[in-house]
């Protein structure tokens, strides 16, 4: 933080996510800043934009396949003819799925399947973040970074994994294999920390275990999602119960005698 | 004693004006249902009658209390995410949205309390954090919303402290029309709501959420509407400006001249911005009855075709050039050739832009020259109007621009409107989507922002209408309200009279509908300032003239006449043009006399529904210059017959002999005997014929370039050049670039 | 619109055209009696009440005659009328007066200073903007002071219900509207 208001008293020009990942290393004459504190923004990686690249534009056009067209005809009979807009988010999600991410021509795709303006389409899919509007690579690792999960470890396995795949939050690696994130509640707390790899969340993780994880992947044979943990199943604890380890009471218990 | 007589008849105009001012609501329709239930709400512990359901906003502006708003606007879909409305609400633990709570019995409002004085410098507080403080170089600085609420409803201290700066966002690129600078955004959303509902170009909207949101297409792409230049009046900051206007003048700066714009046929009511001896900016004016609050870009954005190519000394042909001349040579020049030519070769020629006041003046030095040979330009100008001047029901809008609001259903033939008269085209959106009306177009295809039913590009096409298993004609013959609309480009079809002939029959198929006690449902659509006044004036072909199949005229006038045919212009004729503008007319002229433009005199113009209004002078005519009756009134006093008025309150005297509607100023008349018209028109087109299957041509081939100001105007050749001649959004987007490199 | 002469005295127009010819001037006289007349002549069954831009009942005093006003304003036209409501703003303050202002005078009297811009005129009554509370004061001082006039009545706004809800209420028939924020 410190260098980060060196760099700004220096008038550098250095951009914010840059800033927040240099280490305090130096601390430059701390008195002369007038103490406050700051959070740091925190930017949308994503631009809510449309950029033309060679695989993301509107030639790349999209059609759903044989079978995700019967899936969307079901989701989009679902509703009333005149509301078919309210399909938006299903199907997006649908052609998410079928392509793997959500392109220019996946929006427009759903717009007329929709029968709405493809702005109306673009509007949601910037909006909800889940939808990949760049293209990500075959395993999806999002990582949750959110405080159970922080409280848990959380850095150590993120940092596990930059230093493991050689890439940074938000990238992708140069084999097209793993793309990073950093998500918000995954929702499984209880597990934490926690990933979710595509559609399958690998919980309980230690630094160690990620990278075995991510190993597995690589050679093609991902271990069933779950608890990386050997000792655990599901969401028990690991050693054992430490509560509820008695019989349960039966009917009629602490109530008053003559009732 | 002749002018005795005129001032009489002046007063006698001038009085019926007034009582016509009077009784112009009268015919106002109303067809929304009638459960305006009033209830007492108390604002500030006043009561007030309020009516049932309507926004609280509302309820406090009809008391006469302010409200500070951001993101509400009258004519546009209430979003409520600006929250500056907020009010206290008895019994509510926090302030409320006032834009977006309805009114209920018994409501208590407190707009003047601490918590909504804190409420208000809230918002106001989180707004100005990622606004730019760039007022100084801010084109919207002296009129913007957010400066001057800021003064008002802010807190005088910042307590911005963010070492990391304000959010910046990407500039769009939205065309030549609208700059941006997308920094100052709010998002109140007002250009969304208004380009999706009113403007019908839904490819503007929200990306992104959260601090990060941003105004845009998502995809680069220019924003290719008539109507885009009113989302900068809509913005209540400086994030969406004018370009051509960007960096010329500051609000206080500007004389606001309030007066009529005279670009197409619908005569919207305009304010004209001027410093100086220049024509700064144009901006709409509210009237419910022709434009509500909106005006067409090429209305607000003609401006600077004002200022080139002007006619700005009298000029005599001297050989292949023209020669400067004082107006005193000019004018003698023009009154020889008129005392020494045959009446009967005379030909005057009125234009589009021509003014009523100028017109009547044409016509009387005409008459009193014993010429009837007045004809009008374009395409069949020089033949009598097949629908007639004698019932005015035949040539006006009939429905009025208000009334289309309440169509149910409305064929379209051989007009395009959104080119024509873009507001018109809003207000059939408007119906189409709030009234349910269906549009059927016989004509060439193109966009016109709602869905309708194409019938055919050929004149024949109109024949499905009579065909009962169509499902157009079921509609129609299901419709309360119909209409029929007839475009001006129809009279100068070769073969427009089958048009003519089958609408006559549509109507009188349907005539209890079409004539109703408050509804006529027959309409032409002029798309010149000028027709409706020249026909009411009688400055039309009378049919007997000679020169329809062979032009022999001798002396020809044209009168702002720049859509003229050249052939219909005689080798040898002498030929006077008097206008504004060093355009196609004038390149036929032997003698050029320079007249005002709309923004340089006070002129009368009759809109297509048939309603007079007058613009007012901003500025004045460059140079030698004169205002156009001026000029006319001048020359018939070199010819030696001078006319009988000499200033305007005469002249309208005799505008008031010659049509009463003339001087009965902003009312759009009733017609009467509309059906006897359609009976007139009935037979005079008995046994036209379609002729050929050629389908009908488009009467405005670019909407930038129709008259000679915006041909003038190098806003307007950028706007043809980005959103006219543009294949591919791409290409509109590269030459719009290229436009402001 | 509504298009008034000036009632009272005799005025002396002067010639409005300067076209390199000569016009004579001429005398015009109106009175308000003579307007009333003719007013109860006009056959169209509408009329409900009497014009509200009716001249005020009681004897104006005429002005001119003693105040020294150059007799040149007599024959100028001043509109009395309510300016409109910016376009570019929400707020309607300066709406709320009736106003007087002089139409341009048509030739030569404005220029631009050749060096800095600045706008020059020589008509005197370029800038004056005189604020009414009402109209019929207005016309009262128009008649007062012998000028021409004529009132240009405001536009007012047509009463819309606004209901937040309409952006969501269903609609059994083709959506026409695909509505956004």
């Amino acid at each position: 933080m410190y260098a980060r208001l060196g760099q700004i008293l220096l008038r550098s020009a250095r951009a914010p996510l840059t800033a927040r990942r240099s280490q305090p290393a130096v601390v430059r004459s701390a008195q002369a800043i007038r103490p406050f504190s700051v959070s740091p923004r925190q930017h949308s990686d994503k631009l809510f934009l449309h950029r033309d690249t060679p695989e993301n534009n509107a030639k790349q056009t999209f059609e759903f396949d044989a079978e995700y067209t019967k899936k969307a005809k079901e989701i989009v009979a679902k509703y009333p003819s005149q509301y078919k807009k309210a399909a938006i988010i299903p199907l997006l999600h649908l052609a998410q799925k079928q392509l793997g991410w959500t392109s220019l021509g996946v929006m427009n795709t759903v717009a007329r399947w929709c029968q709405v303006p493809p702005m109306r389409v673009y509007e949601v899919a910037t909006f909800y973040t889940m939808f990949n509007r760049d293209p990500v690579g075959k395993y999806f690792v999002q990582v949750c970074t959110t405080t159970p999960c922080e409280l848990c470890g959380s850095t150590g396995i993120l940092e596990a994994i930059k230093s493991h795949l050689g890439i940074d939050v938000g990238e992708t690696t140069a084999d097209k294999m793993f793309t990073l994130v950093e998500v918000e509640c995954a929702g499984a707390c209880v597990n934490a920390p926690v990933l979710a790899i595509n559609d399958d969340y690998y919980e309980d993780l230690t630094p160690k275990s990620v990278v075995q994880l991510l190993e597995a992947l690589k050679k093609g044979s991902p271990p069933p999602p779950g608890p990386m943990n050997p000792d655990r199943k599901n969401c028990e604890p690991v050693g054992g119960l430490t509560s509820l380890t008695t019989e349960p009471t039966g009917p009629g218990f602490g109530v008053r005698d003559d009732l | 004693m002749l002018h005795t007589l005129a001032v009489g008849r002046a007063r006698y105009a001038l009085a019926r004006s007034i009582r016509n001012a009077q009784s112009s609501t009268a015919r106002l329709l109303s067809t929304t249902n009638a459960r305006s239930e009033k209830v007492e709400i108390f604002i500030n512990n006043k009561p007030v009658m309020a009516e049932q359901g309507e926004a609280v906003i509302q309820a406090c502006e009809q008391a006469g209390i302010d409200i500070p708003r951001f993101c509400y606007h009258d004519r546009l879909a209430v979003a409520g995410n600006c929250r500056m409305c907020l009010v206290e609400m008895e019994r509510s633990p926090k302030p409320v949205a006032s834009c977006a709570i309805p009114v209920t019995a018994g409501l208590k409002i407190h707009t003047d309390t601490p918590l909504v004085h804190k409420a208000r410098e809230g918002v106001m507080e989180f707004l100005l954090a990622n606004h730019p403080l760039d007022c100084p170089i801010c084109d919207q600085g002296g009129e913007c919303d957010l400066q001057d609420q800021s003064m008002r409803y802010g807190g005088d201290r910042g307590r911005f402290y963010e070492p990391a700066g304000k959010r910046a966002v990407e500039n769009k690129n939205l065309g030549p029309l609208v700059k941006t600078e997308m920094t100052r955004c709010i998002q109140c959303t007002r250009c969304v709501r208004f380009a999706n509902e009113v403007a019908g170009a839904p490819e503007l909207g929200t990306t992104g959420r959260g601090n990060d949101m941003q105004i845009g297409t998502y995809v680069e792409k220019v924003l290719a509407t008539e109507m885009s230049g009113n989302i900068i009046d809509l913005c209540p900051v400086g994030a969406l400006t004018s370009k051509p206007y960007s960096f010329t003048a500051r609000p206080w700066e500007l004389k606001k001249t309030e007066s009529i714009d005279v670009m197409d046929g619908i005569g919207s009511n305009i304010r004209v911005d001027s410093r100086g001896t220049e024509v700064m900016r144009i901006l709409p004016r509210l009237n419910e009855d022709v434009n509500t609050e909106w005006i067409s870009d090429k209305t607000r954005f003609a401006y600077d075709g004002l200022k080139r190519q002007r006619l700005t000394a009298p000029l005599i042909r001297q050989g292949d050039k023209f020669v400067p001349a004082t107006w005193q040579e000019a004018l003698h020049a023009v009154a020889d050739r008129l005392r020494t030519t045959n009446p009967a070769a005379m030909q005057a020629v009125a234009g589009g832009l021509a003014d009523a006041e100028s017109l009547v003046a044409l016509k009387d030095l005409f008459n009193r020259l014993g010429s009837e040979n007045l004809t009008l330009d374009g395409p069949r100008g020089e033949e009598a109007p097949v629908l007639g001047v004698d019932i005015r029901a035949n040539y006006v809008l009939n429905t009025t621009l208000a009334g289309v609001e309440h169509a149910d259903a409305v064929l379209l033939v051989g007009t395009n409107p959104r080119h024509e008269g873009a507001i018109l085209n809003t207000r059939l959106r408007s119906a189409y989507l709030y009234n349910g009306l269906e549009v059927a177009l016989v004509g060439p295809r193109m966009d016109l922002t709602y869905d309708y039913n194409h019938l055919g590009d050929d004149m024949s096409a109109i024949d499905a209408v009579f065909n009962k298993g169509h499902p157009f004609a079921q509609k129609l013959a299901a419709a309360k309200r119909p209409m029929v609309i007839l475009g001006s480009g129809v009279a100068e079809l070769p073969n427009g009279e089958y048009l003519y002939r089958r609408v006559a029959d549509l109507v009188n198929q349907h005539k209890e509908k079409f004539f109703q006690p408050d509804w006529n449902g027959f309409n032409v659509f002029h798309r010149t300032a000028g027709r409706v006044a020249a026909m009411d004036i009688g400055f039309v072909p009378n049919g007997q003239s000679t020169h329809q199949q062979s032009p022999s005229s001798k002396f020809m006038y044209l009168l702002s006449a720049d859509d003229i045919e050249p052939r219909s212009i005689p080798k040898d004729a002498f030929v006077v043009y008097q206008g504004h503008h060093g355009d196609v007319g004038a390149h036929y002229a032997d003698v050029i006399l320079p007249g005002a433009a709309y923004t340089e005199k006070t002129s009368t113009f009759v809109n297509t529904e048939g309603r007079t209004q007058m613009t007012r002078a901003a500025v004045n005519p460059p140079m030698s210059a004169r205002e156009d009756w001026k000029v006319i009134r001048a020359l018939s006093e070199v010819a030696g017959i001078p006319l009988p008025y000499e200033d305007l309150p005469t002249l309208r005297g005799r505008m008031h002999e010659i049509s009463p509607t003339l001087t009965r100023f902003d009312t759009a008349e009733p017609c009467f005997f509309a059906q006897l018209g359609i009976d007139q028109l009935a037979a005079k087109t008995a046994g036209a014929k379609a002729g050929g299957k050629s389908p009908i041509p488009r009467v405005v081939t670019d909407y930038y370039l129709t008259n000679p100001i915006t041909r003038a105007s190098s806003i307007m050749a950028k706007c043809s050049a980005v959103f006219t001649k543009a294949k591919t959004d791409a290409e509109a987007l590269e030459v719009s670039k290229q436009a402001h490199a | 619109m509504t298009f008034l002469p000036r009632a009272g005295v005799t005025i002396t127009r002067l010639t409005p055209a300067r076209l390199g010819t000569t016009l004579t001037a001429h005398r015009t006289i109106a009175t308000s009696s003579v307007r009333q007349e003719q007013d109860s002549q006009t056959p169209t069954a509408t009329e409900t009440k009497p014009p509200t831009t009716q001249v005020s009942s009681h004897e104006v005093v005429h002005s001119d005659v003693v105040s020294g006003a150059p007799t040149d304003l007599r024959a100028r036209m001043v509109r009395i009328f309510r300016a409109a409501k910016s376009a570019m703003q929400s707020g309607t303050a300066n709406t709320r007066a009736w106003r007087i202002d002089f139409d341009v005078l048509e030739h030569g009297d404005r220029w631009e200073n050749q060096l800095m811009g600045w706008a020059s005129s020589a008509d005197y009554m370029q800038a004056v903007r005189m604020k009414f509370k009402t109209k019929e004061s207005a016309i009262e001082f128009a008649e007062k002071q012998g000028w021409n006039y004529y009132v240009q009545e405001p536009k007012t706004r047509a009463f819309k219900k606004m209901v937040y809800g309409d952006n969501f209420t269903y609609s059994p028939t083709e959506l026409r509207l695909v509505r956004t924020k």
